[in-house]
C-alpha cells in the first residue's frame, strides 16, 4: 500500500538534508515549524549538533500564525534574535506547516533582506520529500547567493559536492576527503562561505552523492566547470572491508545506499569478483546517468522485498534497520549503515570506525 | 550581542502587573534549539512524547499518519524504548494534503498492519500531526469509520501530535492524556478503588501514597502505567474517584467526570516537607478522615538532615527536565538552607506563589528560559556545585549532576526522601572520585 511503513520508520526528510548543507556556514537557520521538526532535525539527523554551538531555531509557529499568515510576527522575532547574534545569512527551511498554508518564501526573502540587511536563503522543503532533495535545494540557494561569478583565476582546488554527515560514513569524512583529494574543498563539511564564493576557482568538482549532481551540472553548464563522480576511501579501509565481505558474497548482490557510495562498493566487488551480478537500489535519488541495467529506485517499503525475491538476490548490503523489511528472506545480510536510515543507532565517530563496523553479517 | 536573558526573582516581583516577560514566553520569540531542550521542545520528544504516551494503552499499536518528517525521531526513540514493533506509519504525500485521500486509506492500512503483527493488538491508536490540524481533520469520525470497516475487530483511538497548539487550551500532552482514558466505560462503582492520573508510568513502589490510601479503605489503587492487558485497563472505569497528580491530566479527569460521573481530587507533587504534610492533612480532612503520617514524615526529615550535612554550603541550580516543578524544588532547597543560584523554567501564573516565597529567601535567584535565542550567548558566569536535571547539566557542565528524571515517578514524602538521598549519594561519590583523582596525581 502506498506510503505504508510496517517494518521501517521514516528516513531523514528534506528539511534535515537542507539543514545539513547549511549547518556549518555561520548562518541563522530557522526551521519554519512549531517546534517538533526542529527537534527531529537537530536531535536525530545532525550528528554535529550536540558538539557545536549552532544557531538553529524553530520559528515557533502557532495555530493562529498559520491560519492568519502572520509573517510580520515572524519577521519581528527574527529581527529580535538577530540582535542577540552575528549571522552571515538567514536560512529559512520549510516544513509541512508552511507547505500546507502555501507560505510565500520569495516575499519573505524580500521583506527579511530589507529588514535584516543580510542574505536570506529560502529553502522550500516540505517534510514529505527525502533528505537528498532538501540538500539539492540548499546547494542551489547557497551557490546562487554566494558564488562570485567574477572569479576566473584557477587555483589548485577540487570542489567536493554532496558531502554531509547524511551522505558519508562519519562526521570526519570531510577531513578524510581533504586528505585523499589534493586541494579538496568539501562544501558543507569544514569549508567557509569564502570557499563557496571562490567556487569557480576550482579546476573541477567531485560529486560524492547524488544530491550534489544538480549543482555540479549547473556549474558545468553555466561556467564550464567539469565534474566527476566517486567516493574516495582510504586504501587500508577499502582493503579491510573488501576482504571481510568477499567470503560472504553470493551470486546476486544488492547494495542499498546512496547511489554514488553504492556504485563505489560495486566497483570494489567487481575488481575482486568480476562475474558477480551487483545491483544498486534505494529510496533516495537514483540518477539515470549513473545507473546500470537492473539498478532501480524503490518507492515503497515493500519494493525491497519484491526486488530481492523477483531478482533472486542472495546477498544484501544495506543499513541494519532495512533488514526488518525483508521478513522471511533467507539470504545473507551485510551491514552498511546509512545515517538517513538508522541515524545514531548505527553511527560511528570516524570513517575508520565505519569501515571496521561495516560488512559484518547481521 | 546580548548576554543570555534572565530575570531575577526581585525584578520579576517588582513588576506591579506580575506579567511574565516575553523573553520567558516561547510564543514571543524564535525558539532556540539546544541539547538542553531536546526532551521537551516537541510533542514527539524524548521520554514520553505523544507517540510513546499513546502506546500506554495496553495491547495497543500506533499508526502515525503524517508527512515522513513527523516520524523521523521514532527511528531512534522507538528502538531505544523497545516499542518499535508497535509503531507503524502511513506517510502522506503532497496530493494527500490537497485531497485528504490518506484518511480514506486508514482502514485498509490497519488491515495490512494486523496481518503482520505477531501478537494481534486490541487497540489501534491513530496519531495525526500539524498538517491535519490545519486541514481540520475530524479524527474521531475517521476512527469510528475505521472501527466499522474493520467490523469492530479492534478499537480505534484518536491522538493528536499538534505542536502548533502547544500554548493553547488543549496542548498535545494534555490531549493525549484524555485520549488514553477515552476507552474507559461506565462500570459498577467499587468504593475501595481509586485511579491515579497524571503519569504514563507509575509511582515508585515505595511511595507512601499507596499506604495512605489503604489506611482509609482505598485498597485498590489503579494506574494505567501498571496495566498490562486491556482488561486490567478497563477496570479503571469502576473506580470511586480519580486522583490527579499532574495538572496536565486535569482535562482527562474533567472528561471522565462528565462521561462516567467519576469525581476527582488533586494533589500536587511537592518537595517542601511542611507542604507535603499540610497537603495530606487537607486531603484527609476533605475526605473526613486522617492519615498516619508520622513515620513517613520522620524518614523524610532524616534524609533532608543528612543532605544538609553532606552538602553543607553547596550551591544548586535546578533545571526544567526534572520530576517536579523546578521553582517548587528550588524553594524546597532554599528552605533546607542551600543556596540556589538559578532555575530554568517556563514559568506560568500558577508559579507565582512559589516565586513570591523564593523572594524571601533569595531575591537574586535567576530565572532562565532554555528556549530563549539569547541562550546562544550563555557564558556560564556562575559557579555551581550541584545541578538538578539534564538541561541544567548542559549549562553547568562542571557541576555534579543529579538527573532526577526517572520514568518511575517520585511523589510525596518518599519522593523527597529519595531525592535527598540521591543528591547526597551523588555528591559523596563525586567527592570520593575527586579525592581519588587527586591522590593519583600526587
Amino acid at each position: 500500500m502506498k506510503g505504508l511503513r510496517k517494518y521501517i520508520s521514516p528516513f531523514s526528510p528534506d528539511q534535515s538534508g537542507a539543514a545539513s548543507v547549511l549547518f556549518g556556514y555561520g548562518g541563522m537557520l530557522i526551521i519554519m515549524d512549531a517546534g517538533g521538526c526542529v527537534g527531529n532535525v537537530c536531535g536525530y539527523d545532525e550528528p554535529r549538533w550536540g558538539g557545536a554551538k549552532s544557531a538553529i531555531f524553530s520559528a515557533g509557529l502557532r495555530d493562529l500564525d498559520a491560519i492568519l499568515g502572520r509573517d510580520e510576527l515572524l519577521i519581528r522575532k527574527i529581527r529580535q534574535a538577530l540582535q542577540d547574534m552575528d549571522a552571515t545569512f538567514i536560512g529559512l527551511i520549510g516544513t509541512p506547516v508552511p507547505a500546507t498554508i502555501a507560505t510565500d518564501y520569495r516575499a519573505l526573502k524580500r521583506l527579511l533582506e530589507k529588514d535584516a540587511g543580510i542574505p536570506v536563503l529560502p529553502v522550500e522543503t516540505n517534510g514529505i520529500e527525502l533528505y537528498d532533495k532538501g540538500q539539492e535545494k540548499a546547494y542551489q540557494w547557497l551557490f546562487r547567493e554566494f558564488l562570485d561569478e567574477s572569479v576566473t583565476e584557477k587555483e589548485n582546488r577540487v570542489g567536493i559536492l554532496g558531502a554531509t554527515p547524511l551522505d558519508t560514513t562519519a562526521v570526519d569524512s570531510g577531513a578524510e576527503f581533504r586528505r585523499l583529494v589534493p586541494g579538496g574543498v568539501v562544501y558543507g563539511m569544514g569549508d567557509t562561505l569564502e570557499d563557496v564564493r571562490k567556487a569557480l576557482s576550482a579546476e573541477r568538482n567531485l560529486v560524492v552523492s547524488p544530491s550534489g549532481l544538480k549543482i555540479a551540472r549547473m556549474l558545468k553548464r553555466e561556467y564550464g566547470m567539469p565534474y566527476e563522480t566517486g567516493y574516495p576511501v582510504e586504501a587500508e579501509s577499502r582493503r579491510e572491508f573488501t576482504e571481510r565481505i568477499l567470503p560472504e558474497l553470493g551470486s546476486h548482490i544488492l547494495i542499498v545506499h546512496q547511489q554514488i557510495f553504492a556504485n563505489e562498493i560495486r566497483k570494489w566487488i567487481r575488481e575482486r569478483k568480476p562475474d558477480a551480478k551487483v545491483t544498486v537500489a534505494g529510496w533516495f535519488r537514483i540518477d539515470g546517468t549513473l545507473k546500470e541495467e537492473g539498478d532501480r529506485h524503490l518507492d515503497e517499503e515493500s519494493d525491497l522485498l519484491k526486488l530481492v525475491r523477483d531478482s533472486a538476490v542472495d546477498t544484501v548490503l544495506g543499513d541494519p534497520l532495512l533488514k526488518r523489511a525483508l521478513p522471511g528472506w533467507q539470504g545473507t545480510y551485510l551491514d552498511l549503515p546509512h545515517y538517513p536510515v538508522s541515524g545514531e543507532l548505527h553511527s560511528v565517530e570516524t570513517s575508520r570506525d565505519y569501515w571496521k563496523k561495516a560488512g559484518h553479517r547481521r | 550581542m546580548k548576554n543570555a536573558y534572565y530575570i531575577t526573582i526581585e525584578e520579576l516581583l517588582k513588576s506591579t502587573e506580575l506579567r511574565i516577560p516575553g523573553e520567558l514566553q516561547s510564543g514571543e520569540h524564535l525558539i532556540y534549539s539546544s541539547p538542553a531542550t531536546l526532551s521537551y521542545n516537541s510533542p514527539g520528544a524524548q521520554g514520553f512524547g505523544v507517540k510513546r504516551a499513546g502506546l500506554v494503552i495496553p495491547e495497543s499499536i500506533m499508526l502515525l499518519i503524517a508527512p515522513a518528517c513527523c516520524g523521523r525521531n521514532t527511528t531512534i526513540l522507538a528502538d531505544e524504548g523497545g516499542y518499535s514493533h508497535r509503531m507503524f506509519f502511513l506517510q502522506m504525500d503532497e496530493s494527500d494534503i490537497v485531497t485528504g485521500r490518506h484518511l480514506s486509506e486508514i482502514p485498509e492500512a490497519i488491515g495490512e498492519i494486523l496481518e503482520v503483527c505477531e501478537t494481534k493488538p486490541k487497540v489501534v491508536v491513530l496519531c495525526i500531526t500539524c498538517v491535519d490540524a490545519l486541514l481540520g481533520t475530524d479524527l474521531e469520525r475517521v476512527c469510528r469509520k475505521a472501527e466499522e470497516a474493520l467490523n469492530g475487530e479492534v478499537r480505534v483511538v484518536p491522538t493528536y501530535m499538534y505542536a502548533l497548539t502547544r500554548e493553547g487550551k488543549n496542548p498535545p500532552m494534555v490531549a493525549v492524556r484524555e485520549s488514553i482514558y477515552s476507552l474507559l466505560e461506565k462500570e459498577e462503582r467499587k468504593i475501595n478503588q481509586v485511579n491515579l492520573l497524571g503519569f504514563f508510568t507509575h509511582l515508585a513502589d515505595d511511595c507512601e501514597l499507596y499506604d495512605l490510601l489503604r489506611q482509609i479503605g482505598l485498597d485498590r489503587v489503579l494506574e494505567v502505567g501498571r496495566c498490562e492487558t486491556l482488561e486490567e485497563y478497563r477496570e479503571l472505569g469502576a473506580s470511586n474517584f480519580n486522583l490527579i497528580l499532574n495538572p496536565e491530566s486535569r482535562k482527562a479527569a474533567f472528561a471522565l467526570e462528565e462521561r462516567l460521573g467519576m469525581p476527582y481530587a488533586e494533589l500536587t507533587r511537592l518537595y517542601q516537607i511542611d507542604r507535603i504534610r499540610r497537603q495530606y492533612e487537607l486531603f484527609a480532612a476533605a475526605l473526613g478522615t486522617e492519615f498516619r503520617l508520622e513515620e513517613y514524615h520522620r524518614e523524610a526529615e532524616q534524609a533532608v538532615q543528612e543532605l544538609q550535612e553532606v552538602c553543607k554550603g553547596k550551591s544548586f541550580v535546578v533545571g526544567q527536565v526534572v520530576n517536579g516543578n523546578p521553582l517548587e524544588m528550588a524553594l524546597a532547597l532554599l528552605k533546607m538552607g542551600f543556596e540556589v543560584k538559578s532555575v530554568f523554567a517556563a514559568i506560568t501564573e500558577e508559579d507565582y506563589p512559589y516565586i513570591r516565597e523564593i523572594g524571601e529567601y533569595n531575591p537574586d535567584l535567576r530565572i532562565y528560559s532554555t528556549l530563549s535565542p539569547t541562550m546562544m550567548n550563555y557564558d556560564g558566569d556562575q559557579d555551581v556545585d550541584i545541578s538538578i536535571g539534564t538541561d541544567a547539566a548542559f549549562y553547568y557542565p562542571k557541576s555534579v549532576n543529579v538527573k532526577w528524571n526517572d520514568e518511575i515517578q517520585p511523589f510525596g514524602y518518599r519522593g523527597l526522601k529519595n531525592f535527598a538521598n540521591e543528591v547526597a549519594e551523588t555528591w559523596k561519590r563525586a567527592a570520593a572520585d575527586d579525592a581519588k583523582m587527586n591522590e593519583t596525581k600526587e
